[in-house]
């Protein structure tokens, strides 16, 4: 990864932003419910599995001395941290799709409606591109000033749909029993893997890692709870019949003369969507470039760029292939590789590269 | 390359780009000339078809710089017939060459005909489109055509669909109908132990022109087809019940038959439910805060405790016999709960819900409801009031 230091802070607002943009985006499914009252505490669930499955990375973090999860890796064993940035670029060009996929269903059904806009996905891919050749440093303080712009934007939206809450809209917890809140709040978890990036920048990170986690937790954890509470006081049940709830809360609001905050909402989403692409594409080409250390250094960025394009005019063409990248299989897969197997992967190199050299230590 | 370089040219290719790409016009349907801007729906059947009518903006009217010289009419009326809804609405597009938005609709209404068919299936093209609005307000047309409502003549350079969404609103707002927005009566229909209420808008003459007028409430059964009409005061009971009462008026006498008429300034329904044996039993408290706005009886002189105390007592007493006469009128007609008392037992309790949700038109036939008004006379007007 790059050498450009950037604080907790920055770092996790650029994390909270690609986090946040996931709820925005959110589609109704089969599998999960989201006009029930259990949906409020979905985001919960999702919290304390985010504080479980960080800590292979901290026990990374630990014994790593802050290098970088490829170049740590790659110290016992190249080929092998040659797979594991393959294996990270692969899945985080997954995510990229389905980011870019849910953009191009949001334009070409909310914002435009019945027309094609692969011209403005193009476009946007583009512009991400051009600006993942930033360094992470740059694009971490541009998502301190969107994560203001978002939380001035959700809290206005959900303090305007106020008067319409509607207390009938709320059914007991549990309401089709606790293991189906479970299955559901696990489905629900399963769209947020950003946490997973920590460790591809531990290296780039000043100050409490840790501390800074918790908080970024807690605050994405509340986020997403006011906005699923808004969503069922609001909506109700009349939530699953919409493509994106969260954005169908906007166009019942109004505040005095204020109303129809679409616009508001769709820019915002827009340019939070720009950042979380930018960071993705930024990770993908890092890992290309592990992997093939002689490519010039703006060469994996607009490879991605190019790929990335060729497969969305492909997604593009039909609602089964925005199925596909919902689906809970392919959703769920991609987290616990990236979550869950790729971390302890790293962690259990590094513990055998320690263990190698303590017992090389007592050998000489 | 330096980085510089491909910053500056990224820049440029960005620049001309945008320069050549962005000039919004390209679109048909951009202008707003080019738009058909529709205020209000109304759907008709006509044999196995659906007939449409809808009333939009007159574009050519609303663009010009002073609209009061163009002439025409504000808004402006076509019909379609179609096999579904969404065909009618789309031929229209052949009567008016532009490109239909519902963006700004403000109201759909159905004709008597239409709601006595599963209205679900009407609705859902209001709910799939991508341009219609979730706080769109539905009500159903008495005595006319629903077509002929939007085609009555209530006067020159009025929208007719502003009018009437503005009469819907200030009926909900007064506690004469329920809430009826396309969110509310979805999640109605989604909700298996309830039935949809619509308002009902009936055309009154009025000289050579006609008014508008929304009192009552249309009925539907569990197949979401329109059953029968419950009259103003049965309507008011129904709000009442739903939790809905913010404001309103209200008659009452004195001991010496004086009429006294009070605004409800803010209501609050709760409920508790309790099962006994299978029977529900629902314990409905409504409390009414009112202020007095008129009363024959004083002479312009104070008013004094006891006759506030009879005017609570009374208005507590008729109250509560109309909303026990209007439960009883909704159990002898089929026991559809418009109520929506299936989710108050959800939500009291969720174990009798599971077993007795399961045929709730019977339960519901079978429950009970008590029913304690309070009445808190806030203030008696611009008089003066001695102890």
């Amino acid at each position: 990864m790059t050498q450009n230091k950037v604080t907790t802070g920055q770092f996790y607002s650029l994390l909270y932003i690609c986090s946040v943009v996931a709820a925005f985006m959110f589609v109704s499914t089969t599998v999960i419910d989201l006009g029930v009252t259990d949906a409020v505490l979905f985001p919960v669930v999702f919290g304390v599995l985010s504080l479980i499955t960080i800590i292979p990375t901290f026990l990374f973090y630990k014994r790593s001395n802050g290098v970088s999860v490829l170049n740590a890796v790659s110290k016992s064993s190249k080929a092998f941290s040659n797979i594991l940035a393959f294996s990270y670029s692969v899945l985080v060009f997954i995510l990229l799709l389905r980011t870019l996929a849910r953009l191009d269903l949001f334009v070409s059904s909310e914002i435009f409606p019945e027309n094609t806009m692969t011209f403005l996905i193009v476009l946007i891919v583009i512009v991400s591109t051009a600006l993942s050749l930033l360094d992470i440093g740059a694009l971490s303080r541009a998502s301190t000033i969107f994560l203001v712009l978002v939380t001035v934007t959700v809290s206005v939206v959900v303090a305007s749909t106020f008067s319409n809450f509607d207390t009938i809209n709320f059914v007991p917890l549990f309401m089709n029993g606790s293991e189906e809140f479970f299955k559901q709040a696990l489905a629900y978890s399963m769209f947020f893997p950003e946490s997973a990036c920590l460790i591809l920048f531990l290296s780039n990170i000043k100050g409490n890692i840790k501390k800074g986690y918790l908080a970024y937790i807690l605050f994405l954890v509340l986020s997403l709870s006011t906005v699923a509470f808004t969503v069922v006081g609001v909506l109700g049940e009349f939530s699953n019949t919409q493509l994106f709830p969260a954005f169908a809360i906007s166009s019942v609001g109004e505040f005095r003369v204020l109303e129809r905050f679409e616009s508001i909402q769709s820019s915002v989403w827009t340019v939070c969507i720009v950042a979380k692409t930018t960071f993705q594409i930024m990770i993908i080409s890092n890992c290309i470039r592990h992997l093939f250390k002689k490519v010039k250094w703006w060469t994996p960025n607009v490879l991605v760029g190019i790929i990335t394009t060729g497969f969305l005019l492909y997604i593009s063409k039909g609602v089964t292939r925005f199925s596909f990248m919902s689906s809970q299989f392919q959703v769920t897969l991609t987290y616990i590789l990236l979550v869950v197997v790729l971390p302890i992967i790293a962690l259990l190199s590094i513990l055998k590269q320690k263990r190698g050299d303590s017992l090389g230590n007592e050998n000489s | 390359m330096e980085m510089k370089t491909v910053k500056k040219v990224g820049l440029l290719f960005f620049v001309l780009f945008a320069f050549v790409s962005f000039c919004s016009c390209e679109r048909y349907g951009t202008e707003v000339e080019d738009m058909m801007i529709i205020q209000g729906v109304a759907v008709d059947k006509s044999g196995n078809n659906f007939e449409v009518t809808i009333e939009m903006l007159n574009n050519k009217q609303s663009a010009s710089a002073d609209a009061s010289n163009v002439g025409d009419e504000m808004t402006l009326i076509y019909s379609a017939k179609g096999q579904t809804v969404a065909e009618a609405l789309r031929l229209i597009i052949n009567k008016t060459g532009t490109v239909p938005t519902y963006t700004h609709n403000k109201l759909v209404i159905l004709s008597e005909e239409v709601a006595k068919t599963d209205i679900s299936k009407v609705l859902d093209f209001f709910e799939r489109d991508y341009t219609t609005q979730p706080i769109t307000l539905l009500c159903v047309a008495k005595g006319e055509k629903a077509g002929e409502v939007l085609k009555a003549d209530i006067g020159k350079d009025i929208s007719k669909s502003e009018v009437l969404e503005k009469i819907l609103n200030q009926s909900a707002l007064s506690s004469i109908t329920p809430k009826t927005r396309l969110i509310d009566v979805i999640n109605t229909i989604l909700d298996e132990t309830a039935c949809i209420s619509l308002p009902v808008v009936t055309l009154e003459k009025n000289g050579k022109t006609k008014t508008f007028f929304v009192e009552n409430l249309a009925v539907f059964d569990y197949k979401n087809e329109f059953s029968y009409f419950l009259n103003r005061e049965a309507s008011e009971s129904v709000v009442k019940l739903l939790g809905e009462l913010k404001n309103g008026t209200l008659v009452t006498e004195d001991e010496d038959g004086n009429k006294a008429t009070f605004i409800i300034v803010d209501g609050k329904t709760s409920y508790d439910v309790t099962v006994n044996n299978d029977i529900v039993n629902f314990n409905v408290k409504v409390k009414m805060y009112c202020d007095l706005n008129a009363y024959e009886g004083d002479k312009f002189k104070s008013i004094k405790d006891e006759t506030v105390k009879i005017f609570k007592e009374n208005i507590e007493f008729s109250t509560e016999r109309e909303i026990l006469n209007t439960y009883e009128t909704i159990l002898q007609y089929g026991s559809f709960d418009v109520l929506r008392f299936g989710r108050r037992l959800l939500q009291n309790n969720k174990n009798a819900y599971v077993k007795l949700g399961k045929d709730w038109q019977n339960s519901f036939n079978n429950s009970n409801l008590n029913v304690d008004v309070e009445v808190i006379i806030r203030r008696i007007g611009e008089e003066s009031y001695h102890e």
